[in-house]
């Protein structure tokens, strides 16, 4: 079974590494004494080597991200987690909060000397309290061990880590909208240009990466920047975290290597599979808000470059699979309550578009849907999408657009019958 | 000519809707646009309340070789960029947002206050659809709200755009109003729910896009077909804000900033003061009628022809007359004055206001700035003074200019809001201005730009302050703004007319919007006045003055006439009739040349445009100017050195502690009389720091008795911890609080005796 | 001239002679009018009584003669006139000037005035009695016309 567990030392160490010394016993923090040893602008060539891509969505390559920051600007640089996984249907990042800090820990320290920033930040989604002391018991262990700090492992560099709880809005995994909220305001995404590499955090140069892209770091400048390279598909190197939830049998968080893997592979051998019975529907591959997939699709190798290839996008790496049992419709209007709830409101066609969407949805499961409401809806999906400042109204859309496409029966059937109301969610996991 | 070396283009040339257009590199597409004569639809832009933030997304335009849309609002030009606004991706766009924003915008246009001057209305009738397919029922919100005691607020109706939030946080910097809730169910709201109280909380009225947000007072009052707007300026302080008045049925009925905004004085902005205190015109004191005083003594009301002649006949039967002009008349009245002194005979014009001072001549000889160039100066020094209170709109350019990233330095004795943002700041003690110059030098030294702000009447009464200010202006190269104390002060001075500091001996006294016993120095005017032969007043409202007159002709007040004004930084501006005023009620330069007229010596003007031709002829500081000149904009008057300005004395008079004197923006006459501002008036006080109320024994809200050696008052008491020890602060309140008694009328430094009062 | 002529004409006078006339007895008898004319304005009440009119003026924007003055305030919750946030305070048309163009009917946005046949308006005194009220307007008018019914139209 192709699972791998070679960049996140707590699979390959068998066990949770709160405790610093299971950490450095498991390989850790060898690599961030490697790259205090070597100058900022190799480390960052070994990020740039490694050909690794942004976990939390977008699939930027990070080091190309992080050579973006410029070297004279009269402002400090900072670097910021993002850990703000609000995405439906993804806890990767909270895996590795939770199970593996201290790598996140060495890795954001790295990246912080890599573009010679001091003061780092970990931005939490509010939700995640627990993890959040995790966090800090590891931060505290870190600090008392001096690998953050004043001259960290006695190199001269210092690097400071603060964590940050959010207050609880999906819109803050948006770089822009995180800075805001970091910085104590409104979280809403800003006007980019400038971007965050150029005018970030307080208008200064920021590197702002995903929790399990900074984690990937220490592996990484450990192995070279090329080893890294070598794993995968050229395009889409590495190994990456799958969350996959809904009706499978074996839900949970599991490592592979991209490329390497099919659809079918993770849902019906890693995951174990659906219930018994049952047949597959969809899913979502890439957290909820990315467009679905069919059965015709399970055969797609998992990596950035195929999934596009089907016309969806690896995201977050939230595998939300349905069976049979779900309704569709009713499945788009949950997602589109919840794109409606989590709008912030700032650009008109995402705050009355998913507002408006929300609203034929519901009429369509109440049985008082219209058969134009579906040229309506695609209409609407035309006017919001690619009009607003950030991608939350796309991923909105995505998903309710591409549903519409590949189970128009269903939308129709709804339409004239009205959707009943789904069996109970729990018999899923056999509870 | 030789090869031209490359030089950065001062221009580049790109293409909207297949027309080629100029514009300078950096230009926003919709300013770029605009001037072509093309229509970008906007909402959020607004460049005065900072730099773009692309929430509407109304302004969707497609640019060839860009990735999808882009937002014109924050897209700079870029050589040979090709530029569709109306193609059918951009239309497309326009369309969708417009039918977005509308599928939650209640479609009560005719209830709407905004309705036929909407922007939404307009942009929809223009980019947008024709029909809505929202057939779900509209988002509800309790409706309407009161935002404050003047500002309404409608939920439904708000679009979001941001711009009354960017006014509070970013140019006000009052930091109250902000989004509450998110998505669809954003709305506008304080942080606590409590009343937006901000001294320009009016202007988000002027932003707002929409009819979320609208004034109380003038509330379903009329519509926009109704009424005549006539651009106008504010006669309430010496900024000199352009105003816009809104006329029906002969009355004024709002007061907003102008659609296209002097950019040079106030920006578009004004105080709420400025905005709000129209209603003044129709308080219960106003004058409506003329009055005469018959062989009883009582007070009858007459036409306007018979007071006229009435005043005529007391003129011509004195030996002496003194035409008193008040300061907030225009520079026609104070003209007309003093010809009318010319041709009576045994007759003089002076003026009532801050007396001139020869020690000012140094700062005044400096250049001039205007208000604009705060923004863009490297370093501003403010001394003395009290923007906040006396000239609201300096303060939002001085908040602009710490946004810009240039140096603050206040001194003076009074506390402001401003000194959290000033990167160098001194509190000085009364009478010690000198003490804190020393770190302006530091402040200007090196800046681009710099400038100094100064206050006529702290600098007046500190000859040796004044000469180091201009020294090291100089030196720095500084350009000079003065905060003058009386509104048309500059303008009345510009004329010649010589301050009126003692009563008058006898014969006819004219007051022409003057109450010398409402000023300062009224306890000896008021010793004095009855030896005065016969009082003629040409008042807008009721007064001590007016009591004791003789003659009394209502006049207009500065929304009512037209004149010129000139501001504090020299500019002469027009005001324009908004309102016809009360039916027995002229003009003072009418009641003037008719005065002329009947007593027998007419002047030669029979309209102000005349006698403003005149001035301009006669008076080296209106040299070149006309009504046609000064247009809508204003014109900048020329300093002219006046020889013959007193020297003043400046040594402190009377016994016990330094007497500072302020007067609030809400506690003047006009906020005293505009019912629009009832809950904004602040009465005249006492302000203590606590070890100075401590040693006099009083504490918060007790009534204390302050004596100078001119008069005697009855204040509350605020104690103040930000206030400097050592001082009196009174806030001069409205003239019924009688506090001007305190004062000469030199307007010398005052030493106060303060005891707690039975 | 010849006899033919003037033969002719008289025919034309004999034939007339033999026909219905159609002179009516005003004004015992009023000249029915058609169901679209334009005679005096009336301003209408929902049924539950509150005047359909908000005071939006929209009618005074459309006057081409400039005869209609409103004056609107706001609606008290406890006294409410009108439908809306706003009612009319102050609704005045001088007939002296109406040109009965019915601009005014079809500016409404709430059909809160219409033209009805009624055109006996004729009256001693403009100021006083030409300038019709609100609570004039919307009382039906006290001289009621016969409406010319589809047949009596055709025939």
């Amino acid at each position: 079974m192709p699972i791998m567990n070679n960049v996140y030392r707590h699979t390959t160490a068998g066990k949770h590494l709160t405790d610093l010394a299971d950490y450095e016993a498991a390989g850790g923090y060898v690599a961030l004494k490697k790259a205090l040893g070597m100058d900022s602008d190799d480390v960052l060539y070994q990020f740039h080597r490694s050909g690794l891509r942004g976990r939390g969505g977008a699939g930027f390559p990070m080091g190309r991200k992080a050579s973006f920051l410029p070297k004279d600007s009269p402002h400090p640089s900072y670097v910021v987690c993002n850990g703000d996984e609000s995405e439906p249907g993804t806890f990767k990042d909270r895996e590795i909060i939770e199970f593996n800090p201290f790598q996140l820990l060495e890795g954001i320290v790295m990246a912080g000397y890599a573009v010679r920033s001091h003061q780092t930040y970990i931005y939490l989604r509010g939700e995640y309290e627990h993890q959040a002391n995790v966090l800090r018991a590891a931060l505290a262990q870190a600090k008392a061990a001096g690998y953050v700090g004043d001259n960290i492992a006695g190199s001269g560099y210092a690097c400071n880590v603060t964590i940050y709880l959010g207050a609880g809005a999906y819109i803050c995994g948006e770089e822009t909208a995180l800075l805001e909220s970091l910085e104590g305001k409104r979280g809403q995404p800003r006007l980019k240009p400038p971007f965050p590499a150029v005018a970030g955090l307080y208008h200064s140069p920021t590197l702002i990466n995903n929790v399990e892209t900074l984690a990937a770091l220490p592996p990484i400048i450990e192995n070279g920047g090329d080893w890294y390279a070598a794993i995968g598909p050229e395009k889409s190197p590495g190994s990456k975290l799958f969350s996959i939830s809904g009706h499978v049998m074996k839900p949970g968080n599991y490592e592979i290597v991209l490329g390497d893997t099919t659809l079918r592979e993770l849902i019906f051998d890693i995951a174990g599979g659906l219930r018994p019975g049952r047949a597959f529907k969809t899913c979502w591959v890439g957290g909820s808000s990315v467009p679905v997939l069919t059965e015709e699709h399970l055969d797609t190798p998992l990596d950035y470059e195929s999934l596009q290839g089907v016309g969806t996008f690896l995201g977050s790496g939230g595998c939300i699979v349905m069976d049979d049992s779900g309704c569709v419709v009713r499945a788009s209007l949950r997602l589109a309550h919840f794109y409606r709830h989590e709008s912030c409101g700032k650009c008109s066609p995402c705050r009355e578009g998913t507002n408006w969407m929300e609203k034929i949805l519901q009429r369509m499961v109440d049985g008082t849907g219209r058969m134009e409401d579906l040229e309506l809806l695609d209409s609407l999906f035309g006017r919001i999408s690619g009009k607003t400042l950030c991608p939350l109204a796309d991923g909105a859309i995505a998903p309710i657009k591409s549903s519409i496409k590949y189970f128009r029966d269903d939308f129709v059937r709804v339409i004239e019958n009205g959707s009943p109301r789904p069996e109970p969610m729990w018999e899923v996991a056999g509870v | 000519m030789s090869d031209a070396l490359p030089t950065k283009p001062t221009m580049v040339t790109i293409s909207i809707n297949g027309k080629e257009v100029q514009a300078k590199p950096g230009t926003i597409l919709v300013e770029a646009a605009a001037q072509a004569g093309i229509e970008i639809p906007i909402f959020c832009y607004e460049p005065r309340l900072g730099p773009p933030i692309g929430a509407c997304r109304m302004c969707l335009v497609e640019v060839e070789g860009m990735r999808g849309l882009q937002t014109a609002c924050s897209t700079p030009v870029a050589p040979d960029m090709v530029v569709h606004t109306n193609n059918e991706a951009a239309a497309t766009a326009q369309d969708g947002v417009l039918e977005l924003l509308l599928a939650n915008h209640p479609l009560d246009c005719p209830v709407c206050d905004k309705g036929g001057e909407c922007p939404l209305q307009d942009r929809t009738f223009k980019f947008g659809p024709g029909e809505t397919r929202f057939v779900e029922p509209k988002r509800h919100f309790p409706k309407p709200l009161d935002l404050s005691t003047e500002v309404a607020i409608d939920r439904e109706r708000c679009i979001a755009c941001f711009r009354c939030i960017r006014f509070s946080q970013d140019v006000s910097e009052d930091g109250q109003l902000g989004f509450q809730e998110r998505g669809a169910g954003t709305e506008v709201a304080t942080f606590s729910g409590e009343p937006y109280e901000s001294r320009f909380s009016g202007n988000i009225i002027d932003l707002c896009p929409v009819g979320a947000l609208t004034s109380i007072p003038y509330r379903f009052v009329s519509r926009p077909w109704d009424v005549q707007n006539a651009p106008s300026v504010c006669g309430l302080c010496p900024v000199g804000c352009n105003t816009e008045l809104t006329m029906r049925e002969g009355e004024t009925k709002r007061t907003t900033g102008r659609p296209n905004p002097n950019m040079t004085v106030e920006e578009g902005w004004l105080c709420d003061k400025g905005r709000w205190g129209y209603p003044a015109a129709w308080s219960a004191d106003r004058i409506l009628r003329p009055l005469v005083r018959d062989a009883n003594g009582t007070m009858v009301e007459t036409s306007l022809e018979a007071a006229v002649d009435a005043a005529a006949r007391l003129i011509a039967a004195s030996s002496a007359t003194q035409i008193l002009v008040g300061a907030a008349s225009t520079v026609e009245d104070g003209f007309l004055a003093q010809e009318l002194a010319a041709v009576l005979p045994n007759a003089a014009a002076s003026r009532l206001g801050f007396p001139d001072s020869a020690d000012l001549e140094p700062l005044r000889a400096l250049p001039r700035a205007e208000l604009s160039d705060i923004d863009t100066a490297g370093a501003v020094a403010v001394v003395g003074g009290d923007v906040t209170n006396r000239h609201p709109i300096v303060e939002l350019r001085l908040r602009k200019l710490v946004r810009n990233r240039g140096a603050l330095a206040m001194v003076g004795p009074r506390t402001s809001p401003l000194d959290a943002r000033a990167t160098f700041g001194a509190r000085t003690a009364p009478g010690q201005l000198s003490s804190g110059l020393a770190v302006l030098a530091a402040a200007l030294e090196g800046a681009s730009a710099p400038l100094i702000i100064w206050d006529e009447a702290d600098l007046a009464n500190e000859p040796a302050a004044a000469a180091e200010l201009a020294r090291i202006a100089t030196a720095a190269g500084a350009r000079q703004i003065e905060l003058a104390v009386d509104v048309n002060g500059r303008g009345l001075r510009a004329l010649g007319l010589p301050c009126q500091t003692a009563p008058v001996a006898a014969g006819a006294l004219v007051a022409v919007n003057a109450d010398p016993l409402e000023s300062p120095g009224a306890m000896a005017w008021a010793d004095a006045i009855d030896g005065v032969g016969a009082i003629i007043a040409v008042a807008t409202h009721r007064s001590a003055i007016t009591e004791r007159a003789d003659v009394v002709l209502p006049t207009l007040m500065h929304h009512e006439v037209e004149g010129v004004l000139v501001s504090t930084t020299g500019r002469a501006q027009r005001l324009r009739p908004g309102s016809r005023g009360p039916r027995e009620a002229a003009a003072a330069w009418e009641l003037l040349i008719a005065l002329s007229h009947r007593t027998g010596t007419p002047l030669p003007f029979r309209t102000p445009a005349q006698a403003f031709a005149a001035v301009a002829a006669a008076r080296p500081p209106f040299a070149g100017l006309s009504y046609s000149v000064v247009g809508d904009e204003g014109a900048p008057t020329t300093h002219v050195a006046q020889s013959s300005a007193p020297q003043r004395s400046t040594d402190a008079v009377g016994d016990g502690i330094a007497l500072v004197v302020t007067t609030e923006i809400f506690g003047d006459a006009v906020s005293w009389r505009s019912d629009a501002l009832v809950s904004r008036r602040t009465p005249a006080h006492l302000v203590l720091a606590p070890q100075q109320a401590a040693t006099l024994g009083l504490v918060q809200d007790q009534r204390a008795r302050v004596s100078s050696p001119f008069g005697t008052c009855i204040l509350p008491v605020v104690v103040d911890a930000q206030a400097p020890e050592g001082a009196a602060f009174v806030a001069m309140g409205p003239p019924a609080s009688g506090t001007s008694a305190l004062l000469a009328g030199e307007q010398v430094p005052v030493n106060v005796m303060i005891e707690v009062a039975e | 001239m010849s006899i033919q002529a003037t033969l002719k004409g008289f025919g034309v006078t004999f034939k007339a002679m033999l026909t219905k006339p159609e002179t009516i007895g005003y004004p015992e008898h009023k000249t029915p009018v058609h169901p679209r004319f334009r005679g005096r304005h009336r301003l209408w009440r929902y049924e539950n009584g509150l005047e359909k009119c908000v005071g939006c003026s929209l009618c005074a924007a459309a006057c081409p003669s400039d005869c209609i003055r409103v004056v609107a305030e706001e609606n008290h919750p406890d006294e409410r006139v009108s439908a809306g946030e706003r009612f009319a305070r102050i609704y005045e048309i001088n007939m002296s000037r109406c040109i009965f163009c019915g601009y005014c009917e079809i500016a409404c946005p709430f059909d809160a005035i219409t033209l009805e046949n009624e055109y006996e308006l004729s009256e001693y005194d403009r100021p006083r009695d030409l300038i019709y009220t609100k609570s004039q307007l919307l009382m039906p008018h006290p001289k009621s016309v016969p409406n010319r019914t589809p047949e009596a139209a055709n025939g």
